[in-house]
C-alpha cells in the first residue's frame, strides 16, 4: 500500500479512540477539530490534561489493541480508567489508523503539504496514577500532526474525521441511566 | 435630514415612511440619511436572493432601527447590477409596524448609495475594502430607482424579468442547536464567541441555504458550520467572528472526477461563490 509519504512509524493497523467533547459531534458526525492537537502558546483557552496539568502537544488517543477481550469489554475498561471525568453527553470516536492514512493519501497525496505528515508517530505514553485517577496504560500520543496554528491542520482534521467508524458513548448507557 | 457627508452607517429610517420613492421622486443625494450614528453593532439580517443576474439582498431586522453598516458585505455578494435596472421588491409589510416596506427602501438605497466606482470590482478585492474606506470613498449617492408599489400583487423578492426565487432556510432552524452549544460552552467553561454566532446568522442571510448545517463549538469559542455528506462532498467553515471564515471544502466533479480541496481563509461574502465554484451550491442552496 502506498502511504504517500506518511510516516512508516505509524502502526497503521492500530485501532484508537479519541475523546470527543459534546460540542464537537452532532447527528453522529464528528468535527475535524477533534483531530487537531492543541498547542501551548495559543491565544485561546488551553484546557489541561488533568493527569499531569500539561497542555496537549500530541493528539491524545487511547489504544484499543492494548487490551484483551471483546470490544465491549475493552471500551468499558477504558471508560472505567480514563483519566478525566467523563459525561454521558461525550463520546469516544473509534478509527483505525490505516483508514485515516488512506483517506489522507486519497485526498492529499498531490499536495506539497502532505510532506508535513512525514513524521507522524503513535507513541505509547502511559499515564501514571494520580490522587484522582488510576494509572492509564492505554494512553498514546499521535505526534507529527499539524497543530491548530497551521492552517493545514483544519484540512487534515476534517479528512481524519471521515475515518471514524463508531461513536461510543463516553459513559455506558446503562450507567448513564443510573440505578 | 443629514447631508451626504454624514456617516453612512447612520440608520434610522423612520422618516422614510413619509417619503415617496419612485422614478419621479428619487431623493437627492444623501437626503435620506438620518438618525443615530451608533447603531453599527446592532445585528442585521441580510436576506440574500440569488437571481439570474447576480445577487440581490436586503436588510431586515426584528426591530427598528436598521443599521447601515452592512452594505459593503452586501455588495460583495456578486455581480449585481448597480445601474438603473428596476428592481421589483416585495413591499408588503410583514409586520404590524410596516417595517418590511422600509427594509426594501433601505436595501435599495444601500445598494445604490454604495455602488462601487466602475473600475473597482469589489467581489475580487473584498479584503482591501474597509468600512472606513466606504465612508470616505463611496459617499452615498442614491441613484434613480423604481419600486413596485406597496400594493403590488407580487409576493416575495424578485428581480424584474427573472423568475420568482424561493427562499432558503431561516436561521431560526438552528436555534435549538445554538442554545445547546451555549449550554455546552458554559459547562465546558468555554467562552462562546457571539461574534462567530453573528457571522453564522449573516451567512444564512448571504445565501439561500437549503440544508441545515451541523454546528460545532471549537475550543476557541468559535463556531464551525459544516455540511458533511462524504469525503468528496464536504464544506465547513470556522466562523472567525470578524467577517472571515476558515473553509475546508472537498468536492468532486462527477464528469471529470477532478477532486477539489480547499482550505485557508475567506471573507463571509465570498462563501456563496466559493460553494458555486466547488460545485456544491446545488447541494447546499435551496432549489
Amino acid at each position: 500500500v502506498d502511504f504517500c509519504g506518511v510516516s512508516d512509524l505509524l502502526p497503521k493497523e492500530s485501532r484508537i479512540l479519541r475523546h470527543v467533547p459534546n460540542g464537537k459531534y452532532q447527528d453522529g458526525k464528528v468535527d475535524g477539530s477533534v483531530f487537531v492537537p492543541r498547542v501551548d502558546g495559543e491565544v485561546f483557552q488551553l484546557r489541561e490534561k488533568l493527569s499531569d496539568g500539561m497542555p496537549e502537544t500530541g493528539l491524545s488517543v487511547v489504544s484499543i489493541d492494548l487490551l484483551d477481550g471483546t470490544d465491549v469489554d475493552r471500551i468499558n475498561k477504558i471508560r472505567a480508567t480514563f483519566p478525566r471525568k467523563l459525561k454521558p453527553s461525550q463520546r469516544f470516536a473509534e478509527l483505525t489508523v490505516a483508514d485515516a492514512v488512506q483517506l489522507v493519501c486519497e485526498k492529499m497525496a498531490h499536495l506539497d503539504e502532505v510532506e508535513q505528515l512525514a513524521n507522524l508517530a503513535l507513541l505509547h505514553t502511559p499515564i501514571e496514577a494520580t490522587d484522582d485517577y488510576p494509572e492509564f496504560p492505554l494512553h498514546c500520543d499521535i505526534t507529527g500532526l499539524p497543530i491548530r496554528t497551521n492552517a493545514f491542520s483544519a484540512l487534515v482534521g476534517e479528512v481524519i474525521s471521515y475515518a471514524v467508524t463508531h461513536l461510543h458513548p463516553a459513559v455506558a448507557e446503562d450507567a448513564a441511566a443510573g440505578p | 435630514m443629514r447631508s451626504a457627508s454624514a456617516p453612512i452607517y447612520a440608520g434610522d429610517f423612520a422618516q422614510l415612511g413619509e417619503m415617496t420613492i419612485g422614478t419621479d421622486s428619487a431623493p437627492a443625494a444623501g437626503s435620506w440619511w438620518s438618525g443615530s450614528e451608533d447603531l453599527h453593532d446592532e445585528p442585521v439580517r441580510v436576506i440574500h436572493r440569488k437571481s439570474l443576474r447576480g445577487a440581490m439582498g436586503v436588510f431586515s431586522h426584528d426591530h427598528w432601527p436598521l443599521s447601515f453598516i452592512q452594505p459593503l458585505e452586501l455588495m460583495q455578494l456578486g455581480d449585481f447590477e448597480t445601474g438603473t435596472e428596476p428592481y421589483c421588491l416585495d413591499a408588503k409589510p410583514s409586520s404590524s409596524n410596516g417595517a418590511s416596506s422600509l427594509f426594501c427602501l433601505a436595501a435599495v438605497g444601500a445598494i445604490h448609495a454604495l455602488s462601487p466606482a466602475p473600475q473597482l470590482n469589489l467581489y475580487y478585492v473584498p479584503h482591501a475594502i474597509t468600512r472606513d474606506a466606504v465612508r470616505t470613498s463611496y459617499l452615498p449617492t442614491p441613484r434613480l430607482i423604481e419600486l413596485i408599489p406597496t400594493d403590488s400583487p407580487i409576493a416575495g423578492w424578485q428581480l424584474v424579468g427573472d423568475e420568482i426565487l424561493d427562499s432558503g432556510l431561516s436561521f431560526s432552524v438552528l436555534e435549538d442547536r445554538v442554545r445547546e452549544l451555549r449550554n455546552i460552552a458554559a459547562e465546558e467553561e468555554i467562552e462562546i464567541s457571539n461574534k462567530s454566532l453573528s457571522d453564522l446568522e449573516q451567512l444564512f442571510a448571504l445565501m439561500p441555504i437549503g440544508i441545515p448545517p451541523l454546528l460545532f463549538l471549537l475550543d476557541n469559542g468559535n463556531i464551525r458550520v459544516s455540511w458533511r455528506e462524504s469525503i468528496n462532498k464536504h464544506a465547513s467553515f470556522e466562523l472567525m467572528g470578524d467577517g472571515e471564515a476558515k473553509p475546508v471544502i472537498f468536492s468532486q466533479d462527477p464528469a471529470t472526477e477532478i477532486r477539489n480541496q480547499l482550505y485557508g481563509a475567506v471573507s463571509l461574502a465570498r462563501i456563496p461563490k466559493l460553494l458555486e465554484a466547488a460545485g456544491l451550491d446545488e447541494w447546499i442552496f435551496a432549489a
